[in-house]
């Protein structure tokens, strides 16, 4: 097959035309740019060293002081805490959201619909960010329920957006035959769903939720806002760090949380390449 | 039995209300290989979605066995579909496929599991039960999706367009591997093509579909040697069509003339239609080239073209009026020549429009 | 038709009309039931906060933070005037319109800034054969989805007095003094670009991705240089990619809050960091409500410039 195709592919003339050859030289400096700052972050964390660029000897002490720091382990299970309780929210909100606005016939205000529950995305963090803490402030008043519930649903309603789009993506390229054939075969619509639609959209919905988590896990400016006192997650924790200075033990809690990152944004892009 | 009785079918509302079925009704009898023939668009898997249930008529009513279903949700209704490109549920083993109707019906395990290998005999698939549906050719696929829409017993099965994902000979195949399948259970089939071949190859009854109704209704034979319309006979077969004039009617046969030749009595679709200019429609192979100045001779015309194709040649003779008429022979007259064509007047056959 | 066996059923469509309006009623209230958390829930905590915000700018400030329930208009006044305390006369103060300059120039210096930098890079990558597209794709997504605040981080140790670009230039002695980067609008547009470099990659990608490329063969074969290849077959495909690009890219931009606090060192505010000011130390929910919303009327109003841009990709060049 390899041998057959290579047949058809352009000459090297008309390549050359695809290629602009300046691109691809500015396209890798790009990627260097994109990370080489956190190349020398990753690095230096490893350093065994007060210093964050001056490289003496590899050692894990600043990863064994961050794991020791109370403060830190508190700030994580908090985010944790939050981008779970908020992923599996925002993951069940989106996926009923995406079935109604991709399946069944076009009706009106679907667009709108799928407008309003892009809403998050469309305004800036910190405008957001304001109004919700204005609008919880009022109601935290009036019910006299405080408490992380108020974070928790701050942070599920901007998740929904970034849970709904790979869950929108996976219905929209699932063929509605399926559902039919189930139909045909006599399941009722609740069978339909629990046997086929969802067994199926299922990669779409795994991938939503880890995009859902990692937005929760890294946001910075509505939790700085919304969060009450003794709500501090791990990134409100290290913008405090390193307000007061750049220490080495920052830099290793930053590598785990790009590690966490990486791996399930890597998860993500796996499951929504595989069955297409 | 089925009975399609006054149905229309719209899609949209208002203005913007597009009609896929006009008033269409039809029978389709028990146990028979019935098949709905007609180009894209011409209204016959709307016609199969309706019989399954995956849309409701806007108006008429369709029965099952003298009992109304055109109101069913498709879970409802005794009626099982193999989808064109086959539906099979890629996150479920062949066998799980196979089993998912009576899994639903939530009939008892041991019947589902032996229905499921009964099934899989049946479409020569035994060994492949555990397989994934995605590690299966295509063919393969066809017949899971066969035993599927088998396996809970359908009083009706619909199958639409099934064969046309397959290439050529896979597909002459599947065709007697269809027709056995429909003797062996004995279960209608209601089948959905734009291939006249298969229809004629396959079908007990044909249903030949333009524009959202039907146009005619019979046996292959029927269809092919007597179509009723000019549009049927265009869609099945090579057929030439020729202008006459209709002198009148002798009973259930046609008067008529070509050109200024002598009257002749032939078939007619129709006793409705008035004298005057009419359509004729005679097959290629009936037709025989004779000299010009011959007695026999009905149509007489110049030879403008003509190619080999192997079996014999098919020659292009153009009537005096201007009409084409393709005419398969064996030793082809040259080119410029002018010949005679004379035939049958049992194959010739006066066309509704 | 002859031959149909005429079942008498006179109720059969008064039977399909109710089937039909059953199979309506019961798709409303599938959709109303899928739809309702969702529009729930962002509607009412994520919308109708909105509308919270514009009634707190109308209000006077607290004194511990929050507001008085007491009509003003004081927010707006202040954004251009200075209120004297003693004896209330206003004096026009250019310093807020300054910072909002200040944002606007760093933010379209930005969205420049990036659809240099990436347009080449998603036109490389859509041109790539697919297997080395997905590696392409992967990596711009990454830092996407990485930590701002740990990026923004990561720049602040590049640029820094002490940071990696001097101390390397220092070491191979190319300079005996640090540069000072940090806490300079030139570091903040840095960080912004960094940032925000994705968001313009990806949607120039998209408008590519289907590309034919050999309709550039066609155009060279119709005699067109490069340049015109450029302008009459790339840009106008690529133009709701880069207008959407440009969209995605300036309103973050406008409303950017670690980028100039970390790199900016609070020196160099911008909105964001105004707005969140009013909020925290400032003690100015009104006034930092109003800000808000100008900022965003100034968003609605670049997303319908861009949705003109991005729409009008068919009357193209002219």
């Amino acid at each position: 097959m390899a041998k057959l195709s290579s047949l058809f592919r352009p000459s090297t003339d008309a390549r050359e035309l695809r290629r602009q050859p300046l691109f691809t030289g500015m396209s890798w400096l790009v990627l260097l740019f994109l990370y080489a700052p956190i190349a020398v972050l990753v690095v230096f964390s490893f350093n065994d060293n007060r210093s964050v660029v001056r490289w003496t000897e590899f050692s894990l002490r600043w990863y064994t002081a961050a794991l020791e720091n109370d403060d830190i382990r508190r700030s994580a299970m908090i985010s944790v805490q939050v981008a779970l309780t908020a992923t599996m929210f925002s993951t069940i909100i989106a996926t009923m959201a995406a079935l109604a606005t991709t399946r069944g016939s076009v009706y009106r205000g679907r667009s709108a619909a799928t407008a309003l529950i892009n809403q998050p995305l469309m305004i800036p963090e910190i405008v957001t960010a304001i109004a919700t803490l204005a609008f919880f402030s009022i109601l935290r008043q009036l019910t006299g329920v405080t408490g992380i519930g108020w974070l928790i649903l701050a942070h599920t309603v901007f998740c929904v957006p970034f849970a709904y789009m790979p869950i929108r993506a996976r219905l929209s390229d699932m063929s509605v035959t399926y559902e039919a054939a189930a139909a045909d075969l006599y399941a009722t619509n609740w069978q339909t769903f629990r046997y086929v639609t969802l067994p199926l959209l299922m990669p779409g919905v795994m991938a939503g939720a880890m995009l859902a988590f990692v937005v929760s896990l890294d946001d910075v400016i509505i939790t700085l806002l919304v969060a009450g006192p003794g709500e501090t997650t791990l990134p409100i924790y290290i913008l405090g760090q390193i307000r007061r200075g750049v220490t080495p033990e920052v830099n290793a809690v930053s590598t785990i949380l790009i590690g966490v990152t990486i791996a399930m944004v890597a998860l993500t892009f796996f499951l929504q390449r595989k069955r297409k | 039995m089925i009975d399609v009785k006054n149905v229309t079918k719209r899609f949209g509302e208002g203005q913007a209300a597009v009609t896929a079925l006009e008033d269409v009704s039809l029978t389709i009898p028990e146990g028979s290989f019935f098949t709905l023939l007609g180009p894209s668009g011409c209204g016959k898997t709307t016609l199969l979605r309706l019989i399954a249930g995956f849309e409701l008529p806007s108006e008429g009513e369709i029965a099952l066995d003298g009992e109304s279903i055109g109101h069913l949700a498709p879970n409802n209704r005794p009626v099982n579909t193999v989808f064109q490109n086959y539906a099979l549920f890629p996150h479920m083993s062949v066998a799980r496929n196979v089993g998912f109707g009576l899994e639903m019906l939530k009939r008892p395990k041991a019947e589902i599991d032996s229905t499921i290998t009964e099934m899989l005999d049946l479409v020569q698939l035994g060994e492949f039960a555990t397989r994934r549906v995605d590690q299966l050719s295509g063919g393969q696929q066809q017949r899971v999706a066969l035993a599927r829409a088998l396996a809970p017993r359908p009083k009706v099965l619909l199958l639409d367009e099934p064969l046309s994902a397959l290439d050529l000979k896979l597909r002459k195949g599947m065709q007697s591997e269809l027709k056995r399948l429909q003797h062996e259970t004995g279960i209608t089939f209601v089948f959905v093509t734009h291939d006249q071949g298969e229809a004629l190859a396959m079908s007990d009854r044909i249903a030949v579909m333009s524009a959202g109704s039907v146009r005619q209704v019979g046996t292959p034979e029927e269809i092919y040697t007597a179509p009723k319309s000019r549009f049927v006979a265009d869609f099945i077969g090579d057929t030439n069509i020729v202008n006459a004039t209709l002198l009148g009617f002798d009973g259930d046969a046609a008067k008529i003339r070509f050109g200024e030749g002598k009257p002749l009595t032939i078939h007619t679709a129709s006793t409705l239609l008035e004298p005057g200019p009419v359509h004729v429609a005679l097959r290629p192979e009936t037709i025989r080239v004779v000299e010009e100045s011959a007695e026999t001779a009905l149509l007489r015309g110049e030879v403008v073209d003509s190619t080999y194709f192997g079996a014999g040649s098919q020659m292009l003779v153009r009537l005096e009026d201007g009409v084409s008429v393709h005419v398969q022979v064996s030793t082809p007259r040259p080119v410029g020549s002018r010949v005679g064509l004379e035939c049958d007047t049992s194959m010739l056959h006066v066309l509704e429009d | 038709m002859a031959g149909v066996a005429h079942i008498p059923q006179p109720d059969a469509a008064s039977r399909l009309l109710a089937a039909q309006a059953e199979r309506a009623r019961q798709r409303r209230r599938t959709r109303l039931f899928l739809l309702a958390p969702g529009l729930g829930i962002i509607g009412i905590f994520g919308l109708f906060p909105l509308s919270i915000a514009l009634v707190y700018s109308f209000l006077e400030p607290g004194t511990y933070g929050g507001v008085e329930w007491t009509f003003s208009y004081d927010a707006y006044v202040q954004f251009l005037f200075e209120r004297d305390i003693f004896d209330d006369t206003l004096t026009f103060n250019s310093a807020y319109l300054q910072i909002f300059g200040r944002s606007f120039g760093l933010a379209i210096t930005t969205m420049i800034g990036t659809l240099i930098l990436g347009f080449p890079v998603a036109y490389f990558i859509a041109a790539r054969p697919q297997e080395q597209r997905n590696f392409w794709l992967f990596a711009i997504t990454l830092p996407f989805w990485t930590n701002l605040l740990i990026r923004t981080y990561s720049m602040l140790l590049i640029v820094r007095d002490e940071g990696f670009v001097n101390l390397t230039l220092m070491n191979i002695g190319l300079i005996s003094e640090p540069i000072e980067m940090l806490y300079t609008d030139g570091a903040v547009l840095a960080g912004l670009v960094y940032s925000y470099l994705p968001f313009m990659i990806l949607p120039i990608y998209a408008s590519l991705e289907k590309f034919d490329f050999s309709l550039l063969e066609a155009g060279h074969d119709l005699y067109a240089t490069r340049t015109q290849v450029f302008r009459h077959i790339i840009i106008p495909i690529t133009r709701p990619g880069i207008a959407a690009g440009c969209v995605l890219v300036l309103i973050p931009a406008l409303g950017a809050y670690i980028t100039p606090e970390l790199l900016g060192g609070g020196k160099k505010l911008m909105i964001g960091n105004l707005i969140a000011l009013q909020f925290g130390s400032g003690r100015n929910w009104p006034f930092g409500a109003a800000a808000a919303l100008i900022l965003m009327a100034v968003v609605l109003i670049a997303l319908l410039v861009s949705l003109r841009a991005g729409a009008s990709k068919e009357g193209g060049h002219g």
